[in-house]
């Protein structure tokens, strides 16, 4: 057992030499590259390539709602969390698993209701017109590339912190990487590639969690954090409490808005997605805990953190040296790989549905939507690429920016998907008075109320918006396809 | 007033094991959909 008083003889430098980190990369980039061209053979048409074929099954669709939601920020912003805002801080960031939990039911809603659909930001163009789908699709595509972004540059640091690779060489392998088996394989890959990363990481996890816990006891823990930082394990923490709240409708906005989970709707089987979601949920609720432990376990191990946000791979590597490093270098690329995949996939159908067939007319041949999407994932990969290469701000920072905007969508999402009254006018207004008191909340008090004062301006506006001017919309309309889509030969599985 | 050891124990402990349990889970349902050809 480690003794918890003294300091640890902290790794000044990386853990991972370069040799072994490049290794790692070339390994799993070629893996991941070589298994989207093998899962890319089968998305011969646009519906291929954008909802793998609308036909997939239980297992990797419950996989792929696990893996997307474990991003590199469960991984490195948990126990940050629970770094700075205690056992709460770790809770909080658990309460994110009940977004997915409550899209269970809405994305067999979405499917009945959108049989041929692509996108969300098409549902709100024909349930609410322009007046509703403008603010949205500025909001959707703000949070992609906020989340892209996020995403590229912790790859960047992970790398620089473990294998001492520099930032910009690290973050340019990883989005090179996604964004070539993306290209190559579309829906197919990203859901095939999560499969295969979602038990990655959650090995990883448990290994690194065993692994620490056989070092050092939860008793240790506690009670050096009780002598030490009482207020981490403080049962009120007002700070904490609003994290708590802030967190849980950040993650319902999050999943409720994002073209991310309603490709994933689109792509399910029949009858599959309430199952997945409900099921991906339970999955990934103790995730953020048990990454939250390691950073309640750094400050009574000692374990000083110049950077917060790297406060879990440090606690690992310092405790468990090499494989422990790798440990988590391999945790938390698979976390990475799974989010910018889903990212640039759901984000290029956004761009091709939602941006450029409306502005050419609409009615694409296949071949071209399949073409403009390719071009589209090269050019979201630059994008996210070239605003991460300056490094500049924390994860958290970039993150819950986008908080308060997409709070904002919970009640046109949810009153659009069940109820005829609410119209354009209440969709609109949620969205943007929302927003703009989120994002004032977030400038002027902090940014653990920003999404719970979005949230509520926009539902108070939503509600008394539907009141005042009712709409008797039609849920028939949604179900016929919008325009003659020509649809290539799926290849026989 | 803290939280009690026991509640930190039982979170950590109790996390982790859903996490071994969802990988066995996660295997199961694939062998399943592969036995049944429902994976894609």
């Amino acid at each position: 057992m480690i003794s918890l008083h003294g300091w640890l003889p902290l790794a000044a430098g990386p853990i991972l030499s370069a040799t072994a980190g490049y290794l790692l990369l070339a390994v799993f980039g070629v893996l991941w590259v070589a298994l989207g061209i093998w899962w890319g053979r089968r998305a011969t048409s646009y519906d291929g390539f954008a909802v793998a074929g609308r036909n997939v099954g239980l297992a990797l669709a419950t996989a792929t709602a696990v893996a997307t939601w474990i991003t590199s920020n469960t991984t490195m912003l948990a126990p940050q969390f629970a770094l700075q805002l205690g056992l709460w801080g770790a809770l909080a960031y658990s309460t994110a698993s009940f977004g997915l939990f409550a899209f269970a039911p809405m994305s067999g809603r979405i499917r009945q209701l959108m049989p041929h659909g692509y996108t969300a930001v098409e549902f709100i163009r024909r349930r609410y017109g322009p007046a509703g789908s403008i603010p949205f699709l500025l909001i959707s595509l703000f949070y992609a590339v906020t989340w892209l972004i996020s995403m590229s540059m912790a790859g960047g640091k992970l790398l620089e912190v473990l294998a001492g690779i520099p930032y910009g060489v690290g973050m340019t392998v990883v989005v090179l990487v996604c964004v070539l088996y993306t290209l190559f394989g579309g829906m197919y890959a990203v859901i095939g590639t999560d499969f295969i990363q979602s038990i990655v990481i959650l090995v990883g996890l448990v290994i690194v969690a065993v692994a620490v816990l056989a070092q050092v006891e939860v008793a240790d823990v506690h009670q050096q954090l009780a002598s030490h930082r009482p207020m981490l394990l403080s049962v009120f923490f007002p700070a904490a409490v609003m994290a708590l709240f802030n967190n849980m409708l950040f993650g319902f906005g999050e999943i409720f808005h994002s073209n991310v989970w309603w490709s994933r709707a689109f792509a399910m089987r029949d009858g599959v997605g309430p199952k997945a979601y409900a099921l991906g949920g339970l999955l990934w609720l103790p995730v953020p805990i048990v990454a939250g432990f390691l950073g309640l376990a750094a400050p009574a191990l000692g374990i000083g953190i110049s950077q917060p946000d790297t406060v879990g791979p440090l606690v690992a590597a310092t405790l468990l040296g090499s494989t422990g490093a790798l440990l988590v270098f391999v945790v938390v690329f698979c976390s990475l790989a799974s989010s910018i995949d889903s990212l640039l996939a759901a984000t290029s159908d956004l761009v091709v549905n939602d941006m450029l067939e409306p502005l050419l007319g609409g009615g694409l041949a296949d071949g071209v939507k399949r073409r403009l999407a390719a071009a589209a994932i090269i050019a979201l990969g630059v994008l996210a690429w070239g605003v991460a290469w300056p490094n500049r701000g924390t994860l958290a920072t970039v993150l819950f920016f986008a908080g308060p905007m997409v709070g904002s969508c919970i009640w046109p999402i949810v009153g659009g998907l069940y109820y005829r009254r609410p119209g354009p006018l209440a969709a609109c207004l949620a969205m943007t008075l929302g927003t703009a008191g989120g994002l004032i909340a977030y400038f002027t008090i902090d940014w653990f109320v920003a999404s719970l004062i979005g949230a509520t301006i926009s539902g108070v506006v939503f509600g008394l918006s539907t009141w005042w001017l009712p709409d008797d919309f039609d849920f028939h309309a949604l179900r016929v396809e919008p325009r003659a889509r020509r649809s290539g030969a799926e290849e026989a599985i | 007033m803290i939280f009690p050891v026991w509640f930190l124990q039982a979170l950590v402990f109790g996390a982790l094991a859903i996490c071994s349990l969802s990988v066995i889970a996660l295997l199961a349902m694939w062998l399943i959909d592969l036995r049944d050809r429902n994976i894609w």
